[in-house]
C-alpha cells in the first residue's frame, strides 16, 4: 500500500489540529458529512508532556513546563489499515476524535483533498489570525527603551 | 509512508478493567495448577492467536518486560500489536526475553529461556504458549504445590518435546521457566514446580 503523502505532510496537519479550537473543528468536521465508522485502538486518555525547549533555540535544553494532552488512535472500519492518532492540546477527548478521524481520511487519497480544504486549511488560516492578534495586542503595548547621552559639561 | 500490511488489532475494550479481570484469571490459573480459567473479556487478537494469548500479552508485557516471539506467532500485525498496546521490545534471541510466545511447541527453544538465578530466581521467563486446545492432547498427571493430590490435564497440540524439556525445568527447582497455555479465551498455568508425568493408567 502506498499512499501518496509525506511523513512532513502529515505532521504539517497533525499540528494543525492539535492546535486547532475544539469547536471550530468539531463544526467543520461535522459539515464533512456523516462520519465514518470507527474501531477504537487506543480510548482518549488524558495525560501531560514535558515540554523542552533552548534558550535562543541553540542552548542547552531545558523543561519549560507540563503541558496536557489528550491522545488516542482509531481505524476506519472502510480502510482498516489506516490508523488515525491524534494528540491534541487540553482535556477535550472529542476533539482528540475528530483530530484522529481527521488524520486517518487524511491518509487516504479519496478523502485527502476534501479535508484538507474544508478542515485543516480553514484552521490553519483561524490560527494564523489568532496569532497575528495576539501579536497586534502585544504590538501595541511595546516599549522602546533608549537612554539619553547626558550632556557632560 | 508504508504501513503493516494487516490491520493493527484493537486490544482491550476497557484497558484497565479487563486487563486486571485478565490478570486475576491467570493468577487463579497459576495457582491452581491443572484447573483450567477463563479469561473474561479477552481482546480483538491478532491473527490466529488465541484471544487468551493477546490478553495475557497485554496483561503482562510492558516497556520493561522484553519479548521473544517464535517464527509461528508472528503472524501478520502481531508485532505491531505488541509494541502498539504494550511497549514491550521485541528480542531476537530466547535467552535476552522475560516473556516467549509460542504458537510451535515443538520446535520452540525452551532450553534457552532464562531460568534466573540462585540469587533472583524471579529473573526468569514465562513462556505463553498457543495451543489449539486445552484437552484432547497426550494425559498427563500432575503434582505439586497448588494441587492438593494429582491433577489430570490433557492439552492438545504437539506437545511431546514439551513435556521433556518441562520434566529437566523440575529438576532447576527454585530456579526455571514459568508457562501459561491458552487455547480460545481458556488458559492453564503451569509454574515451575509442578511435575507432570504421562497418566498411562487410564
Amino acid at each position: 500500500m502506498s499512499e501518496n503523502f509525506e511523513t512532513a505532510d502529515r505532521a504539517d496537519w497533525m499540528g494543525v489540529l492539535a492546535r486547532a479550537d475544539a469547536a471550530s473543528l468539531k463544526r467543520k468536521m461535522a459539515a464533512l458529512g456523516p462520519a465514518p465508522e470507527r474501531r477504537w485502538l487506543r480510548r482518549p486518555e488524558i495525560g501531560a508532556v514535558m515540554t523542552r525547549g533552548r534558550a535562543g533555540g541553540t542552548g542547552q535544553a531545558f523543561s519549560l513546563g507540563e503541558m496536557t494532552v489528550t491522545r488516542c488512535a482509531l481505524r476506519l472500519e472502510s480502510r482498516e489499515d489506516v490508523i488515525g492518532h491524534a494528540y491534541v492540546q487540553g482535556r477535550d477527548v472529542e476533539k482528540a476524535e475528530q483530530a484522529a478521524v481527521a488524520d486517518a481520511m487524511l491518509q487516504i487519497d479519496s478523502t485527502r483533498a476534501a479535508v484538507l480544504a474544508e478542515v485543516v486549511e480553514p484552521l490553519r488560516q483561524e490560527e494564523n489570525a489568532r496569532r497575528l492578534a495576539a501579536r497586534r495586542k502585544a504590538g501595541a503595548t511595546k516599549v522602546d527603551f533608549f537612554t539619553m547621552v547626558r550632556a557632560e559639561g | 509512508m508504508t504501513q503493516a500490511s494487516a490491520p493493527l488489532a484493537a486490544g482491550f475494550a476497557t484497558p484497565v478493567i479487563d486487563s486486571q479481570s485478565s490478570f486475576r484469571a491467570l493468577m487463579r490459573a497459576l495457582s491452581f495448577p491443572g484447573r483450567v480459567a477463563e479469561i473474561p473479556s479477552p481482546p480483538e487478537a491478532p491473527t490466529d492467536w488465541p484471544p487468551g494469548l493477546a490478553a495475557a500479552a497485554l496483561t503482562l508485557l510492558d516497556a520493561e518486560a522484553p519479548v521473544w516471539i517464535d517464527e509461528a506467532a508472528r503472524t501478520p500485525g502481531a508485532e505491531a500489536f505488541l509494541r502498539f498496546h504494550a511497549g514491550a521490545p521485541i528480542v531476537a534471541e530466547p535467552e535476552d526475553a522475560r516473556f516467549a510466545i509460542v504458537a510451535a511447541p515443538q520446535s520452540a527453544p525452551f532450553g534457552a529461556l532464562a531460568i534466573g538465578t540462585d540469587q533472583y530466581p524471579d529473573r526468569s521467563a514465562t513462556a505463553l504458549i498457543a495451543l489449539p486446545s486445552l484437552e484432547g492432547g497426550q494425559p498427563m498427571r500432575l503434582s505439586g504445590p497448588g494441587i492438593q493430590t494429582t491433577a489430570d490435564v490433557a492439552p492438545g497440540g504437539a506437545l511431546a518435546p514439551f513435556w521433556a524439556a518441562w520434566t529437566l525445568n523440575n529438576g532447576l527447582y527454585p530456579l526455571g521457566f514459568d508457562v501459561f497455555m491458552f487455547a480460545g479465551a481458556q488458559v492453564l498455568g503451569l509454574p515451575r514446580g509442578v511435575r507432570a508425568e504421562a497418566a498411562a493408567g487410564e
